[in-house]
């Protein structure tokens, strides 16, 4: 390539000498491979780091994904109200969910509104007089074909001055002597053995029944169609006093039901249940301090006995007291 | 390619190849730092695209046309001609100082040397001088590795030639 004829064949000599000679040329080998592996370790780092942050972002919302398709009993019961609003005629498919309180309260709803509907109201009322017309007493007389009433026997409650164990036996299993029932049987069989009852609402309401021409049975319902408080109210005047009762049954418990009739009642309790008579006469009520109950301090003896009820015991026998005085009252 | 195995091969292109890369880039810069920079990130370019290699031609081939290209690069940075502009400026306010008898003999010889006439070729005859008479190329070589046709190469290679001899011509005469 390059002769010796050629001026420039001693160029590469001539540049080293002129140009490299004076240099020092050091290698920069070190430096170079520092600078290499500085950078790819960088990238590396780099990668890891961003590798390690996308694998803890992607759990964190695999994880929140997960969650939020679990809810828990409150968050699903909050959702439920809602569907209920939008969709109410749909009550009749088994799947969707009824509250059982307001089937509960619908189902009693429904029969009161149909025991009203095929019975006439009777009104009670104590100075009423049994009924006499002539219009009435015949169809009461005549036994509808379809109904499947029982005799039960008269009652008196002359028969619990007679009878006090008796009666307080009978009390003690639920069972109101005379009036064939007893509490927690079911509204169905008492409609077998007096047909269907006329309902009165209030707070002396139930379903009526006239027993013979001097009594008035009431029946009282109280939740599922069972039988809870039956009564015995005197129709005419009455003869029986506290002196009588409390000779018979023994020392009663007396209270004020400020709550209801705001009146004044004699009780027995007897196991899971309890005996009640309203008494009407001279009382003596007497209020320890402004918040309390009233407590009865004297009843009159001659103090007649209105009414006589059977029911569940409900009465609390700690906040109930025996000191009340008993004594003929003044003239 | 393995990381061992490119360490191994990088480090081997290095050993061999370190400086006359650098002295090639001096040849475009003209100066020892830059060059040095130059070659050092020649080499982690090679490092990087070594994985790309197709072995169509010689590693020298390869690494050397990575290096003008770097080169090229760094002249049309405003880097560079800033620096050029100011080197220009310096030497003609350095011009009209007075220098002392010495001073004045030791400039024209610098004038005058071989690579000083090099260096007043145009860049385009000036690589194509280098390669051939420094780097020893031939002409195919040389086209390939400036992606020109190879009678381009012999052209420039020729009127570089010929501008160079005019010029020692000229010295020796003023000699």
């Amino acid at each position: 390539m390059n002769n010796e004829k050629d001026p420039l064949f001693t160029l590469k000599e001539d540049l080293d000498k002129e140009l490299f000679d004076k240099i020092e040329i050091t290698s920069q080998k070190r430096l170079i491979m520092s600078k290499i592996h500085h950078k790819h370790t960088k990238k590396k780092i780099n990668w890891h780091i961003f590798l390690n942050i996308g694998v803890t972002a992607a759990v964190i919302c695999l994880l929140s994904i997960l969650g939020s398709s679990y809810l828990s009993n409150e968050e699903l019961t909050e959702e439920d109200p809602g569907e209920e609003i939008k969709n109410p005629e749909m009550t009749d498919q088994h799947s969707m969910f009824i509250p059982e309180d307001d089937l509960k309260d619908e189902i009693n709803e429904e029969k009161k509104e149909i025991r009203k509907k095929q019975k006439p109201v009777v009104e009670d009322n104590i100075n009423d007089p049994a009924p006499s017309s002539e219009e009435e007493e015949p169809e009461k007389e005549e036994p509808k074909p379809n109904e499947t009433t029982i005799q039960v026997p008269p009652f008196d409650f002359s028969y619990i001055l007679q009878n006090p164990a008796a009666f307080t036996a009978e009390a003690s299993q639920g069972i109101l002597h005379g009036t064939n029932t007893i509490i927690g049987e079911s509204f169905e069989s008492i409609a077998e053995k007096y047909g269907d009852l006329p309902f009165v609402s209030g707070a002396e309401g139930g379903y009526k029944h006239n027993l013979g021409s001097d009594y008035l049975l009431t029946f009282d319902e109280k939740g599922e169609g069972i039988l809870h408080r039956v009564e015995v109210k005197r129709r005419i005047n009455t003869n029986l006093t506290v002196e009588q009762m409390v000779n018979a049954l023994g020392i009663p418990y007396f209270y004020h039901d400020a709550m209801s009739t705001n009146g004044v009642y004699m009780a027995y309790i007897y196991g899971n249940y309890q005996v009640t008579m309203r008494v009407e006469g001279k009382v003596e009520l007497n209020q320890r301090d402004t918040n309390a109950d009233l407590d009865v301090v004297f009843v009159d003896s001659d103090a007649k006995l209105t009414t006589l009820q059977l029911s569940r015991k409900w009465l609390e026998e700690t906040l109930l007291n025996k000191n009340t005085e008993i004594s003929a009252g003044e003239e | 390619m393995e990381d061992t195995h490119k360490n191994h091969l990088i480090e081997s292109l290095i050993d061999e190849y370190e400086t006359p890369i650098t002295k090639l880039a001096y040849f475009y810069v003209r100066d020892w730092p830059t060059a040095q920079d130059i070659c050092q990130e020649v080499f982690i370019k090679v490092y990087d695209v070594l994985d790309h290699f197709n072995h169509q031609s010689s590693y020298k081939t390869w690494i050397y046309r990575i290096t003008i290209n770097k080169c090229k690069d760094y002249r049309k940075s405003a880097y560079f001609r800033k620096n050029t502009v100011v080197d220009k400026l310096h030497k003609y306010f350095n011009k009209e100082i007075a220098a002392t008898p010495e001073q004045v003999l030791l400039q024209s010889e610098e004038q005058t040397s071989m690579s000083a006439l090099i260096f007043t070729l145009p860049i385009k005859y000036r690589e194509i001088i280098l390669l051939y008479y420094y780097e020893e190329l031939t002409t195919q070589e040389i086209s390939e590795l400036l992606n020109i046709n190879s009678s381009t190469v012999r052209t420039r290679l020729g009127r570089g030639r010929q501008k160079l001899k005019t010029m020692l011509q000229r010295r020796d005469k003023d000699e």
